[in-house]
């Protein structure tokens, strides 16, 4: 987390035209790429309803179901690691890679390997990690953290990456995407033909065959995990699903959720390293399941966050979102996904004002391909900050001033009878912009039209008598 | 962490959570309509012309082989890397088509690391890969290729020219179509994977961008019964 404050951040990002515009053109593209996704097929409720039972029941039996992608894995020859944390999952992947003799890392994308920070840990131990995906790969360069789930370099502009490019690998200054696009292809085609390791996440991981799914457009995906000889997954333990077919019901809605295609260009199915007779395929395959605070979530009100299949649908349409973008939350998961799950992870201490940022339109749910009740966490996580006594002073005198006044009918008529007179003196052409001290808080960020002369229960006696 | 704790820690969890509309029983649907293959064509045509590659229809294996012919020349190559002879429908390809001058190489990667990296790199510029197909999904204008034995998962992404061979009677309808037909085709392979069109990219201001890392052309060529 960064040790700016979020309201900073939140400002830095409205007052930076150039993330606004870049943020507010991805989303945009994104949600009316869902829209036509969604108008071309007609079964897409039908399937989401499948979807959410199948994440639902999936993850209230995730120990089941755990174990038996564990054992397919094994079966297959495959290698199993738990990891209870980022620090268990990082150190197993450092003394694999050590034992390996590993010089060279490529990965393809993976939130879960952001989440744990592998790629600082892997430097430090003097490995080279080259990210392979296009956003990952100039955010790399540029030494910074995704600003969205599954676009990561939406908040930078043509002119930005050029200069990244022309500043960090050396060559001659160019913003056209296509030459842009020419200059990674080369750079990293180099790199996938002599890592040591590939290191992917998985999109899915299917239980009754020990296979984990990657969902990608580029084909780094399917280098990193065929050209070295070690493939290496971090799965985040929620990914896993029963079965194929029920692989299958999830893909129908993911890439149309996430971009708006039917199916995203490669999606890989693997099932263990290269078997006798393969011509080409990893040697070794190795699964590391993460926990990292996922079980926390499942101990509470808040364990439907983890139906989650990450398609970033949430972000694209969060109003919140579209105006600061994904870096002002602070956290690799922003958004509405973000601000649920970034505080089970990490706590309310670190992440605790994230629930705060958003208006509560539900837009989130309207367009999860699993329906999740993004605004009841939100409410939930707020309520549990409160608890936490982490609530501001204003807020806390103005809850408690409410509540008296709303118990008490005298109080309450004679309450409106003064916010009626005052707001009306404070109103600036209708509306109140500045309320003094201990309310100010309110103000500070939001404006309201000032209370009518009259209330509602004063008009309606005048109407009876007459 | 043990497996054991691990997955301790997990199911202490579940009894005292909220899952809704978790059942208790996996979920299922009926199985999808039947369906004819040969009516599907089209549709798979124009779906994969929607994603910038293209469908050729071909009446004989005679046809596909000099529509092959007719690629390799259109994209200036005289080498390229193909599944086994036994894996495609078109009989003896390599003879086939050394018989037009073009030349097949093979493309076994060792497990030896220095020997890895260069048997990669001196195969990284053969410009055409020649495969089979497992299936073809009509709508989403997607082909399924199985990894395993003469099968190279790199003959569709190394090289940036991908011509797919594939049976109108292998088309469905859709993934749901196709994985109630194969319910073990994952498991069946190492590696399978589902390849709709040429690699892309958006990252870059949304501006779409062809061949990014796999392959910039996918040609089908779509075998009659």
């Amino acid at each position: 987390m960064p040790d700016t404050t979020f309201k900073q951040r939140i400002r830095d990002a409205l007052h930076n035209p150039k993330v606004t515009h870049a943020v507010a053109l991805g989303a945009h593209n994104l949600e009316a790429g869902r829209a036509r996704a969604v108008a071309a097929f007609p079964q897409m409720d039908e399937f989401r309803d499948r979807a959410r039972l199948i994440r639902a029941h999936t993850i209230s039996n995730l120990d089941r179901y755990l174990a038996q992608f564990a054992d397919n894995v094994e079966a297959n020859g495959g290698t199993v690691f738990w990891a209870k944390d980022a620090a268990e999952a990082v150190n197993y992947v450092r003394q694999l890679a050590k034992a390996q003799g590993v010089q060279q890392v490529v990965k393809s994308k993976s939130m879960a390997t952001e989440e744990i920070e592998l790629n600082h840990a892997l430097e430090a131990d003097g490995i080279n990690v080259t990210e392979s995906d296009l956003g990952e790969f100039i955010i790399q360069l540029a030494e910074e953290k995704p600003s969205h789930i599954i676009a990561p370099v939406m908040h930078k502009t043509r002119y930005e990456v050029a200069e990244t490019f022309h500043e960090k690998l050396g060559v001659p200054y160019t913003d056209d995407p296509i030459a842009l696009n020419d200059i990674a292809r080369a750079h990293l085609r180099k790199i996938f033909l002599s890592a040591d390791m590939g290191i992917s996440g998985a999109n899915f991981a299917v239980a009754e065959s020990g296979s984990i799914c990657l969902v990608t457009n580029e084909g780094n995906g399917r280098f990193t995990t065929t050209a070295p000889r070690i493939h290496v997954a971090i799965v985040g333990m929620e990914k896993v699903i029963p079965t194929f077919e029920d692989l299958g019901v999830l893909l129908n809605v993911l890439a149309r959720s996430a971009t708006g295609q039917k199916m995203s260009v490669y999606t890989s199915i693997i099932t263990g390293a290269r078997r006798p007779a393969d011509p080409d395929g990893p040697e070794e395959f190795h699964v590391v399941l993460l926990d990292n605070g996922r079980s926390r979530a499942l101990a509470s009100e808040n364990a439907e966050i983890l139906y989650c299949i990450r398609c970033g649908a949430c972000l694209n349409h969060c109003p919140v979102f579209q105006a600061i973008g994904g870096h002002a939350y602070g956290s690799v998961y922003p958004g509405p996904i973000g601000s649920v799950i970034s505080p089970i992870l990490w706590g309310l201490d670190t992440a605790g004002e994230m629930p705060h940022a958003s208006t509560l339109c539900g837009k989130c749910q309207e367009v999860c391909p699993v329906r999740i009740d993004l605004p009841r966490m939100l409410l939930n996580l707020r309520a549990a900050g409160h608890e936490a006594g982490k609530s501001p002073a204003w807020l806390n005198w103005g809850v408690r001033g409410y509540r008296m006044a709303a118990a008490h009918p005298t109080l309450y008529r004679w309450g409106m009878k003064i916010a009626s007179l005052g707001t009306r003196l404070l109103a600036k052409n209708g509306w109140v912009k500045k309320l003094p001290p201990p309310l100010n808080g309110w103000t500070d960020y939001r404006e309201f039209p000032a209370f009518a002369q009259k209330s509602f229960h004063e008009q309606w006696k005048e109407r009876k008598r007459q | 962490m043990n497996r054991d704790d691990f997955l301790k820690n997990v199911k202490s969890g579940l009894s005292a959570a909220y899952f809704p509309d978790a059942r208790a029983e996996r979920p299922t649907a009926p199985p999808p309509a039947a369906f004819n293959p040969a009516t599907l064509a089209e549709q798979f045509s124009a779906e994969v012309a929607a994603l910038k590659g293209d469908v050729f229809r071909a009446d004989t294996p005679a046809a596909a082989l000099a529509k092959i012919a007719a690629l390799m020349a259109d994209h200036g190559a005289t080498e390229y890397l193909a599944w086994a002879d036994e894996h495609l429908p078109v009989p003896n390809l390599r003879a086939q088509l050394a018989g037009h001058g073009f030349t097949a190489r093979a493309l076994t990667i060792p497990a030896d690391p220095p020997a890895r990296r260069k048997t990669l790199t001196a195969a990284s510029d053969i410009r055409v890969g020649i495969t089979g197909a497992l299936a073809g999904l009509a709508d989403t204008g997607t082909l399924v290729l199985p990894g395993g034995a003469g099968k190279g998962r790199l003959v569709s992404l190394l090289p940036p020219v991908h011509i797919a061979l594939l049976h109108i009677t292998d088309l469905y309808p859709s993934l749901m179509h196709f994985i109630a037909a194969h319910p073990d085709a994952a498991r069946s392979t190492a590696n399978l994977n589902f390849i709709s069109g040429p690699s892309r990219t958006a990252d870059i201001e949304q501006t779409l961008t062809l061949g990014v890392h796999g392959p910039k052309f996918v040609h089908v060529i779509l075998l009659a019964a």
